[in-house]
């Protein structure tokens, strides 16, 4: 019951509105086009400081004026109405590409009017039904020019024979091909890259997911939701993984190393309730000291999580903090413009969000204070070595009793959710600070592989005797390093 | 802002407060509001826990709906919702569940007791529970846990009389003497409480309890007619014969308490029915008449209307063509919806466009029909084949040996769509027009053959599937509410069974296929 009780506590303190916030980071709200409704499914940055964005009923408009200091001023045009609601959009060459439900479309506005008069479908190569939860969220094209796509579930729970590569992600060229690359995907929420080019996608706590979470895409992995693997004979492809239900994925990818696990579970109701962008810090230190990390969006509690990721053993692993919050309504997609302005897209339609507005676009800087948080969190042979955006205040810091720890794993079963099962706690045997007094060395006996570690920092001081902003880190541990 | 500033409040009183308000606040509050009730307007609104007639009795319903979810129409308090709960049965403990029922039981506007652990458990286990994806629907748990106490009477003291005679008119009913008469215990109304299927009426008396003050609506159908009488007043005369399926509807301010009912009705010969219901504060939709449903909610209206001088298209699920749908709406008064699945002009259809509403609302499930008048399904399935003889029969999609690609549209500066796509390596361009007329479409076809495509083999156009045609002269046809047109092709068309085809010589080259559609 302690560990319960302490968490409720934190997340009781996320919902209100977080006092600390605007010395850090500086949200602002831009006006929407007077009599518009626009529920954002997209955001793409254009020349010209242009900013474009798409919405679930299918328009895509243009705002001018979005780095401006006083926000209020900007300036929309209509670019394109009536498309099948957008889900990714990015500018290339002088056209904007969107992925929306029937297909990807090149719009481009061959007269220079401002408006696209050109819709090229790039392709339509997955079915759709006519059931409403087969969208698809689609990236930026990757390195090699393609457009990773993750195909949503019928009904977020099946996978119709009439709608092929439901619960499957494909990689899409420009010029039409189409890369199956990995089955098993349930209800997505977003999908991006990470610094070094890797595709990662957000998925929802639902069949076969325990809890939300960040995955990996790896190129023929299996990312856990065995409903769509009805179609691989289509493209006579080899038959994905046949998890058994009721069990732990650590358990079931020793069975079948083709399954990957969450590189980084959000524990459902303390990270946010419904994971969605995915984007990392491109901004070299101007949107503070996390470039590189990647930030989520998270619609039910309409906030941004901030993650690290490292590679373990071949696996993804990492940690997740709460970042931001206090955004007007649920977060859908999520930007990184210029001028280290991240822009924020919201839509409560039918899913439930905190805010208070059904439809939202907001704009978020840094203030250019930095805020004491834990900046990255290592797994180690013994431990966990975690650093800081500011040195550490020696004595709280190497005092195992300013952390606690507990760690718990999930159900891998084929029903809704999962409660936290096989809890353990960890002990912090001892903290030893580094020479530089930014990063502390935790000796932990009593982790378990698979397992999400949560560690709560709420002793720990700066050196000016500061408390962390966001004392609680989550470290989903897939393999523990040699 | 309210909720926040309530908060400093549930964080000062959080440890000494109930163990199940953390698990509400972090797990429930999302959708249904830190105070119960309920986050959202309109059709995005999510149902209240605040003083719920769901929360309320029996408490084996609320923890059904917390472990296998929800989904589908529901009425709370007499207001109706649809949106989904999650099933929590996989990811909540049962001690997780018993505390947050209890919490929303004993608070939030709430006066029932807690539950415990043990009925938790027991809930868990049975048998009948939806399996995922399964959830519940209000309509099958409410069977299992009906929401009240004990079912009072809908009409109370209810007495039926039987007439018999040949009654065209509520004159002829009412001249007439009442043969038998029964206590009616269950308090509905029903024809089977008659002795005879035609030449007879029925009278019932009762009095309904009013339970607030307030303007009430009665929906009185009849097959042949009858009469509604409250308190003395008569406020629905449906003096005729005729058939159902047109309630009349009459608003009738009541004061709480008891309010007299008399319903007469009549049948003179044929077909019989009868519905009654009344609808108020306090009363949703609640059903006098053995079997009578209220009509169906249709969500908000959002109707799309093409600006002056424009189109506008709207890519969305569209009843009565495929998925990829594209729907277009001219300034002019026609429509369209193109199968981007087929490559086929599916439907037109004149009038107003669509009714977006309900794709725009909610989650938008489901497909939306034409709104406007005078739909005609001109041809489903692929729009060219090649054809061995003109006798084979037309290929379905996936038999079709000419692969189909969409490649797109563009717009002119009146955002009138030119469809492309391929079949096999013939590149079409497809652009359908506003006649000149206000009930009339244009559509050109162009047709590029690449050397490489050009051959023997005979590709045809269907033009029309589906329903008779007639052919007026060699080049015009009547099929169903229109005249078709084909001034130009290269060969004439000709009609075989109910479709009519439109042979196109495989040379190479650019061909064309020009035809209008007219309303009548």
């Amino acid at each position: 019951m302690k560990s319960f009780l302490t968490s409720s506590l934190l997340t009781v303190t996320a919902l209100l509105a977080d006092e600390r916030q605007p010395e850090f980071y500086l949200r602002e709200e831009i006006p929407m086009p007077e009599g518009e409704v626009l529920e954002l499914g997209s955001i793409a940055i254009m020349p010209d400081k242009k900013v474009a964005v798409s919405s679930r009923r299918g328009d895509i408009w243009v705002c001018e004026g979005a780095y401006e200091a006083d926000p209020s001023q900007v300036k929309w045009t209509l670019y394109a109405r009536g498309l099948h609601e957008p889900l990714g959009m990015f500018y290339k060459d002088g056209s904007l590409y969107t992925t929306s439900r029937p297909e990807i479309t090149r719009m481009t506005d061959t007269d220079g009017d401002g408006r696209a008069d050109q819709f090229e479908t790039v392709t339509q190569f997955w079915g759709i039904n006519g059931d409403y939860h087969e969208y698809n969220f689609g990236s930026d094209p990757d390195k090699d020019g393609n457009i990773w796509v993750v195909h949503c579930l019928t009904g977020s729970a099946r996978a119709s024979e009439k709608s092929p590569w439901r619960g499957w992600c494909f990689r899409y060229g420009l010029d039409g091909t189409a890369l199956p690359t990995c089955p098993g995907i349930r209800s997505p929420g977003g999908i991006g890259f990470s610094e070094n080019g890797d595709a990662f996608y957000t998925d929802n706590q639902g069949l076969w997911n325990g809890s939300s979470s960040l995955k990996w895409l790896k190129p023929g992995g299996f990312m856990g939701n065995p409903s769509g693997n009805i179609y691989a004979p289509i493209l006579d492809l080899d038959a994905p993984p046949e998890p058994e239900s009721d069990s732990r994925i650590t358990t079931e990818r020793e069975k079948d190393p083709r399954i990957i696990p969450p590189a980084v579970i959000f524990p459902h109701g303390k990270v946010g309730q419904s994971p969605t962008a995915v984007l990392y810090d491109s901004t070299g230190g101007k949107f503070g000291p996390f470039q590189g990390q990647v930030l989520v969006g998270e619609q039910t509690f309409s906030q941004v999580q901030r993650v690290y990721l490292e590679k373990v053993n071949g696996l993804y692993q990492g940690a997740v903090w709460n970042f931001l919050e206090d955004f007007r309504c649920g977060i859908v997609p999520a930007r990184m413009g210029e001028d280290a302005t991240l822009f924020i897209g919201g839509t409560n339609r039918g899913w439930a969000a905190r805010g208070g507005k059904n439809f939202t676009f907001e704009r978020v800087r840094w203030t250019g204070k930095t805020p004491f948080e834990m900046h990255e969190m290592h797994a180690k042979k013994d431990g966990f070595v975690i650093t800081f955006t500011q040195p550490l205040d020696e004595r709280t810091a190497s005092d195992p009793s300013s952390y606690s720890a507990e760690a718990w794993t999930y159900v891998y079963k084929k029903e809704y959710g999962s409660p936290e099962v096989d809890k353990a706690t960890p002990v912090i045997e001892k903290a030893t600070l580094s020479p530089d007094r930014k990063s502390v060395h935790l000796q932990v006996s009593g982790r378990v592989q698979g397992h999400v570690h949560h560690f709560n920092l709420g002793g720990v001081k700066s050196a000016n005797g500061d408390p962390l902003w966001h004392p609680d880190v989550y470290y989903t541990l897939n393999e523990i390093p040699e | 802002m309210k909720h926040f500033l309530a908060l400093p409040f549930l964080a000062t009183t959080l440890l000494a407060a109930h163990p199940g308000e953390t698990i509400y606040q972090t797990l429930c509050a999302a959708c249904h509001g830190p105070d119960g009730k309920g986050v959202g307007e309109g059709a995005n609104k999510f149902p209240p826990l605040y003083e719920s007639d769901w929360v309320k009795g029996n408490p084996r319903r609320m923890i059904q709906v917390v472990l296998g979810g929800l989904q589908g129409p529901v009425t709370v308090n007499d207001k109706d919702y649809n949106l989904l709960m999650p099933p929590h049965g996989g990811s909540m403990t049962d001690q997780q569940i018993a505390d947050v029922v209890s919490y929303v039981r004993t608070h939030l506007g709430n006066k029932g007791k807690e539950v415990t652990l043990a009925l938790v458990k027991e809930e868990r286990a049975k048998a009948d529970n939806p399996v995922m994806p399964n959830m519940w629907t209000a309509d099958k748990l409410l069977k299992k846990y009906p929401l009240g106490g004990v079912k009072k009477p809908p009409i109370n003291d209810l007495l039926s009389y039987i007439h018999h005679g040949p009654f065209r008119s509520l004159a002829d009913l009412r001249a007439s003497e009442a043969t038998n008469v029964e206590e009616e215990k269950g308090g509905l109304i029903s024809l089977t409480q008659a002795d005879k299927k035609d030449a007879f009426g029925l009278v019932w008396e009762g009095w309904l309890e009013v339970p607030k003050d307030g303007t009430y609506e009665f929906a009185y159908d009849t097959d042949d007619g009858g009469a509604i009488t409250i308190n003395g007043k008569e406020v629905i005369t449906r003096d005729r014969t005729g058939p159902f399926g047109k309630p009349s509807i009459k608003k009738v301010p009541l004061k709480k308490g008891r309010a007299e009912i008399k319903v007469e009705y009549f049948e003179f010969a044929g077909k019989q029915a009868i519905s009654l219901m009344w609808n108020g504060p306090g009363v949703k939709d609640v059903a006098l008449s053995v079997g009578a449903k209220k009509q169906k909610a249709p969500a908000p209206e959002i109707l799309l209307t093409p600006p002056a001088g424009e189109a506008l298209i709207y890519r969305n699920f569209i009843s009565g063509t495929d998925p990829r749908a594209i729907g277009v709406g001219y300034a002019e008064g026609v429509n369209l919806a193109f199968s981007a699945d087929s490559m086929s002009v599916d439907m037109i259809w004149t009038g107003k466009f669509i009714d977006a509403g309900r794709h725009w609302t909610a989650r938008g499930q489901g497909s939306q029909p034409p709104a406007g008048n005078n739909v005609v399904t001109l041809s489903r399935g692929p729009a060219f084949a090649l054809l061995e003889s003109q006798t084979e029969p037309w290929p379905s999609a996936d038999k079709n040996s000419l692969k189909r690609k969409f490649q797109g549209y563009h717009l002119n500066k009146a955002q009138q769509p030119t469809f492309n796509y391929r079949m096999g390596e013939v590149a079409i361009s497809d652009q359908p027009l506003p006649g000149e007329t206000a009930a009339q479409l244009t559509r050109t076809l162009t047709l590029e053959v690449p050397a490489s495509a050009a051959g023997s083999d005979a590709l045809y156009f269907r033009a029309l599937s589906g329903g008779a045609i007639t052919a007026s002269s060699e080049r015009e046809f009547t099929f169903g509410k229109i005249k078709v047109a084909v001034p130009e092709s290269n060969h004439p068309p000709f009609i075989r069974a109910n479709e009519l085809l439109i042979p196109v010589p495989l040379t190479e080259g650019t061909h064309t296929i020009q035809l209008t559609y007219t309303w009548n």
